[in-house]
């Protein structure tokens, strides 16, 4: 079962708006012509996303009243053989500072997550489980659904517009759909329609229809820069919509990104580290 | 003098004509069907808007003063914690048995996934600006067309962004509206390839600067939910099956629902120990026998009406669901207006019906033809759908006070047709032509009959002066309901006699009526002194034996009236046979209560719910309510409380391996900071239900028992003195929910009633003088219908009929309607006494003229009154009875008292002149 705590960062740099996506598979080139979904959304997942990043994130969730809270956020990660492993530690506001998280996520869905967190007023780490996976990301927006892969054998994609283009970038609009009632009770998903940018297979915004309450998301990515030749969004930000009224959007922005940064190291994800703080 | 033997014939003369009445018969007769026309095309259209725009609320804030700021306060907490009533549903059974919980999980379930076609979804009826001040609303709510995509404030251009760089900047991003700490969004220097230049990013703006996510193309626009299947228009649903629960176990903490999944049987009797042994779930999810449980359901906001739909659909789901061992109760402030709503559409057609059979039986009494019957029912048919169709097209709901309008304005407004059919009648009698009676009878009674109505009216719009908008909605709709009864009876009426052709509308049949006539004769000579028997009290005369007979009642009455006492209790006006009464005893009596308090707390000076002392005080309050009991009574009234204090609790019980001495709040700032962030990353949801997203604003539920208004009095004083104690100036706290709502309108009852009573009282007396154009006339007219407004209320008082909303409602209607019989009284008397000088023969005359016309128009309008006996809602049963009674005694009264006034007031002139 997966925990509630689940990498943040890594997988939202490399696609996090990329709700729904297929499981990685091999990088294939695909022609902008391309009309089988189920390749274009592969070759999404396929491509290269690099490892071993380091990032500096900052997360502002505003509600309806426009309130805003922003925290800021240092995480490393890397992958390691059947998952991903994330070291989160918050810089500010000050009273978080230092509260870290570990996560261990597996690429085996079916497997739960593993997570510490750091308290700093326990001055020990503890380690939490959770059978709720469908909410909100420290109360941003965000599902753990969102960071979370999905295996392509759970959903049906077709290509709902050939050309669909996203401030000037044409795009495949695909729709996926979850097949089963498992999954869509895990997601809380029913249908997203995503824009998939042609040239950097990347998808540039979806829009999801979640079941409860009847509510739409939309994500969008934003300031996509390449960083060693990987196309990267720096930027990404989901809005929750119901009938006429937005409930509350969040931005997470990506201060500074660095790939296969040579300082991450498997030292870097144990428990000892998660209680040292900044 | 006149006297009680006194045969002497009274002179018939044609009464004055109005020029305007008469012009407008004259052009009424010569174009009927020009007037039908227009008249039904109206129709048509107030038809049309009733039935498709026309709603239902009878939500528990509908009826709150705007005197005071409960209303705001409750609006404030929608903005903040989005509703703040849900449906409950109670299952009465051995919750701690493996069938019992088998059943819940499916009915739970079926309810979590409930799916309707719901119009208004996430519709509020009252809408907000933000309440942080200096935020604009991210995308403000899209009036003009729903369709389009939503577009960024003007207040968004006007102060850019910090970060923006330009105002083109702004333009040309998407996420414009936000601004960062830093605005290093491009990463440090070498790590990134800045591509904006050729990549501004996508989805980016119109160019206007104001479209943060107009890049969702067609499919993109419509932001509703459209015909996609299988979401739900539940926003959250509790039961003893997924409350949260935070627990120790092994090396960590382990966060998830108290029976997810359902465990083995052998293992329920330990999990009911634990279970009943947690005081944050007793009272809430489950009562203290364990022989029931509750199923919290919020739902978005949407219509009454559709708010209405849901309760029916639930009842059905609970139906199929129910078993032997598996009761359940639907309750909770939706199903209470669901259920009201249900009643008062029952009542409406029948009250309805009833009315007009009724109205029918009197009409065909009267008037002995088709033509004197159809015409009055078309008349008063239409003023209804009109008032209907007003309070469709300027956004007034039906509510329970506005269901006693159809009914009213049947019999209020038939008096008017009554009036105008018998004069024409008599004219027929006399030999005038079909289009000469009408014009006659349009032209001599159109002033009576245009007065009648303004006095009518008064008394309902005297309620704009109340301060429950629903009060004053329902008094001016009935005002305009009652001057469209005129309009169409001195239009429509006339222009559908112009096709009775032959008949006398019982003319001849209707000269009977001697009983009645030796009944007035009574009434008549009642306070008359010449002829009487000498000897009596103490040798006064009858008239000042009259008027201290009535100064007597005038003292008993103010003496009942001091027995009067309020109570609203919307639920006892439903009838048991109901299953939402039932429930809500139910779930009052085993399970927490129905009803809720809210706090909203909002801490002062820059702190937030982070502060250790504030969330200290919040506990000592927590504990402070809690322990309140009735006065002098040992019954609890409070069944729970739901506070982010029990969650950063129980957090830390479980960080503490489970040790019970834990279940407190830290001792450090920190550390409470620690735990809501465990709790804001294991529970955002609930997280976002307890405190605002910058935790400046915290809230805390308090389920208490459903009882009437005035028992909450104590209690809202109890939690006011706790507030002072420990909460102080370290955060404001405000009152509100359904139990503050409820205490609210009563606070403003007695007031509103006072209020609205003087306003209409002054203002008839002004228009008495006016019409009679004599001051003392007009004063001496006011005093017969002060008497039984007195008496209906020392009657009130005395039998202990409680005030309510509803039968505050009686004063002003009342005085309104009794004083028309007044009005005809004096206004032939002071014509004859103009004209003769005596006394006594004005008033034989007046009754000759006036007397049997105000009997048959009261006993109309009480039978039209008791109408309401038949609706299933006792408050309206109740009201019915009571203005019924009232319009009897002012028609005994202006018949006993208002002849004593005259003979104590007025002297023949030739007496006088002697």
């Amino acid at each position: 079962m997966k925990t509630r705590f689940r990498t943040l960062g890594a997988r939202a740099a490399l696609g996090l708006a990329a709700t729904l996506l297929a499981a990685p598979t091999t990088a294939t080139a695909i022609e902008p012509t391309e009309t089988d979904a189920a390749k274009i959304m592969a070759a999404v997942e396929g491509r290269d996303s690099g490892d071993k990043m380091v990032a500096r994130m900052q997360m502002t969730i505003r509600d309806s009243a426009g309130r805003e809270r922003v925290r800021v956020v240092q995480s490393r990660s890397m992958k390691v053989p059947g998952g991903r492993k994330q070291l989160m530690i918050f810089e500010s506001p000050a009273d978080v500072r230092n509260t870290a998280l570990l996560t261990m996520d597996y690429d085996d869905g079916g497997k739960d997550d593993d997570q510490w967190l750091y308290l700093p007023s326990l001055h020990k780490s503890t380690r939490i489980s959770s059978a709720d996976k469908s909410g909100a990301f420290m109360g941003s927006d965000f599902s753990y659904a969102d960071m979370t892969k999905k295996d392509p054998k759970d959903y049906e994609y077709k290509v709902s517009k050939p050309s669909a283009p996203v401030g000037g970038e044409d795009c495949w609009l695909i729709e996926a759909r979850p097949k089963s009632e498992k999954e869509k009770r895990e997601t809380g998903y029913v249908k997203s329609l995503v824009w998939v940018s042609k040239s950097k297979l990347l998808p540039l915004q979806s829009k999801i229809w979640v079941a409860e309450g009847k509510k739409i998301k939309l994500l969008k990515s934003d300031k996509i820069k390449q960083i060693d030749g990987i196309w990267v969004p720096h930027r990404m930000a989901v809005r929750t919509v119901r009938g006429k009224e937005v409930e509350s959007t969040t931005v997470l922005d990506f201060l500074s990104v660095k790939l296969n940064d040579g300082s991450v190291k498997a030292s870097d994800f144990t428990q000892r580290r998660l209680e040292q703080g900044l | 003098m006149a006297t009680e033997h006194d045969e002497t014939p009274i002179t018939h003369g044609d009464d004055p004509k109005n020029p305007f009445f008469e012009a407008l018969a004259r052009w009424t007769v010569r174009h009927p069907w020009l007037a039908l026309l227009l008249t039904l095309a109206c129709t048509g259209g107030f038809a049309t808007l009733a039935a498709t725009r026309l709603q239902m609320d009878n939500s528990v804030e509908a009826f709150t003063s705007s005197a005071s700021d409960a209303r705001e306060i409750l609006e404030r907490f929608r903005d903040d914690f989005g509703r703040d009533d849900f449906f409950l549903v109670m299952v009465e059974g051995d919750v701690f048995s493996g069938p019992y919980l088998e059943r819940l999980r499916k009915l739970h379930d079926e309810l979590a996934t409930l799916d309707m076609e719901i119009p208004s979804l996430g519709q509020r009826k009252a809408r907000r600006e933000p309440a942080v001040s200096g935020h604009a609303p991210i995308v403000p709510e899209r009036k003009a067309n729903p369709m389009r995509a939503p577009t960024a404030p003007a207040s968004a251009q006007a102060n850019p962004p910090a970060d923006a760089g330009s105002p083109a900047a702004a333009a040309d991003d998407p996420f414009a509206d936000f601004a960062t700490e830093g605005a290093a969004a491009g990463g440090e220097a070498g790590e990134a390839t800045p591509t904006a230049s050729a990549d501004p990013g996508p989805g980016g703006g119109d160019g206007s600067g104001k479209v943060a996510w107009g890049s969702f193309g067609e499919e993109g626009e419509d932001l509703g939910w459209g015909d996609e299947a299988g979401g739900t228009i539940v926003d959250e649903i509790t039961s003893i099956l997924n409350v949260r629960r935070t627990q120790a176990v092994g090396d960590g903490i382990r966060i998830g629902g108290w029976l997810e999944p359902l465990p083995e049987a052998s293992a329920l009797p330990a999990l009911r120990d634990a279970i009943l042994a947690e005081p944050t779930l007793v009272g809430q999810v489950v009562g203290a026998a364990g022989k029931h449980s509750v199923i919290t359901m919020r739902t978005a906001f949407m219509s009454e009406d559709d708010s209405s739909r849901v309760y029916w659909k639930v009842m059905e789901i609970c139906e199929r669901h129910r078993a032997p061992g598996f009761e359940p109760h639907v309750a909770g402030p939706p199903a209470l207006g669901a259920a009201i709503n249900d009643i008062i559409l029952g009542d409406l057609r029948r009250t309805g019906v009833v009315a007009v059979i009724a109205m029918l039986s009197a009409l065909a009494f009267l008037f002995r033809h088709p033509m004197g019957i159809v015409g009055p029912l078309l008349v008063v048919g239409q003023a209804a759908i009109w008032t209907f169709g007003l309070m469709a097209a300027v956004g007034w709901s039906m509510t329970m006070l506005s269901n006693i309008l159809p009914a009213f304005l049947v019999c209020v407004g038939i008096g008017d047709s009554v009036h105008i059919q018998s004069v024409y009648r008599d004219a027929r009698r006399r030999g005038h032509s079909n289009d000469d009676a009408i014009v006659y009878a349009i032209s001599t009674t159109g002033v009576p009959v245009l007065f009648t109505t303004l006095t009518t009216m008064v008394g309902l719009l005297s309620f704009r002066f109340a301060t429950v908008d629903a009060i004053g909605e329902m008094g001016t709709a009935g005002a305009f309901g009652v001057v469209v009864a005129l309009v169409h009876s001195v239009v429509f009426l006339p222009a559908f006699l112009t096709f009775n052709r032959k008949s006398l509308l019982g003319a001849t049949a209707a000269g009977g009526g001697a009983a009645l006539d030796r009944m007035l004769d009574k009434a008549r000579l009642f306070s008359a002194d010449a002829g009487a028997p000498s000897g009596g009290l103490r040798g006064a005369p009858r008239r000042v034996r009259t008027l201290a007979l009535g100064v007597v009642l005038a003292i008993a009455a103010v003496a009942g009236m001091s027995g009067l006492r309020v109570y609203h209790n919307p639920l006892s006006w439903i009838p048991p046979s109901f299953p939402v009464r039932p429930a809500f005893d139910l779930i009052d009596e085993h399970v927490g209560g129905t009803a809720n308090v809210q706090l909203l707390i909002e801490a002062k000076d820059g702190r937030t719910i982070k502060d250790l002392q504030l969330m200290q005080g919040l506990e000592k309050l927590l504990e402070h309510v809690r322990e309140y009991r009735y006065p002098g009574t040992e019954i609890q009234l409070v069944g729970n409380a739901i506070s982010l204090i029990d969650v950063v609790k129980e957090t830390n019980r479980a960080l503490h391996d489970g040790d019970p001495g834990y279940y407190r709040l830290p001792e450090s700032e920190r550390g409470l900071s620690d735990l809501l962030f465990l709790f804001e990353n294991a529970g955002p949801d609930q997280l976002r239900r307890l405190a605002t997203n910058d935790l400046r604003k915290t809230q805390v539920t308090i389920r208490v028992r459903w009882v009437d208004a005035t028992s909450y009095g104590p209690f809202t004083e109890h939690l006011t003195a706790g507030i002072a104690r420990h909460i102080g100036d370290r955060a404001k706290v405000e009152k509100t929910g359904a139990v503050y709502s409820l205490f609210n309108i009563v606070s403003s009852i007695i007031a509103d009633l006072i209020r609205s009573f003087m306003v209409a009282f002054v203002i008839i007396t002004v228009m008495m003088v006016l019409m009679l154009r004599n001051l003392r006339l007009g004063l001496i007219a006011m005093v017969p219908n002060l008497l039984p407004i007195a008496m209906i209320m020392g009657i009130m008082g005395v039998f202990r009929v409680p005030i309510d909303m509803s039968n505050l409602l009686i004063a002003s209607i009342a005085i309104g309607i009794a004083v028309d019989d007044t009005i005809h009284f004096l206004h032939h008397f002071q014509a004859r006494y103009l004209q003769s000088g005596d006394v006594e023969e004005s008033i034989r005359y007046t009754f000759h003229h006036s007397g049997r016309a105000m009997f048959s128009t009261s006993v109309i309008l009480a039978m039209g009154f008791c109408v309401y006996v038949s609706a299933q809602m006792e408050n309206l049963a109740r009201f019915g009875v009571l203005v019924a009674l009232t319009v009897v005694m002012a028609l005994v009264i202006d018949l006993i008292f208002a002849p004593a006034l005259l003979r104590w007031t007025y002297r023949d002139r030739k007496e006088a002149s002697r």
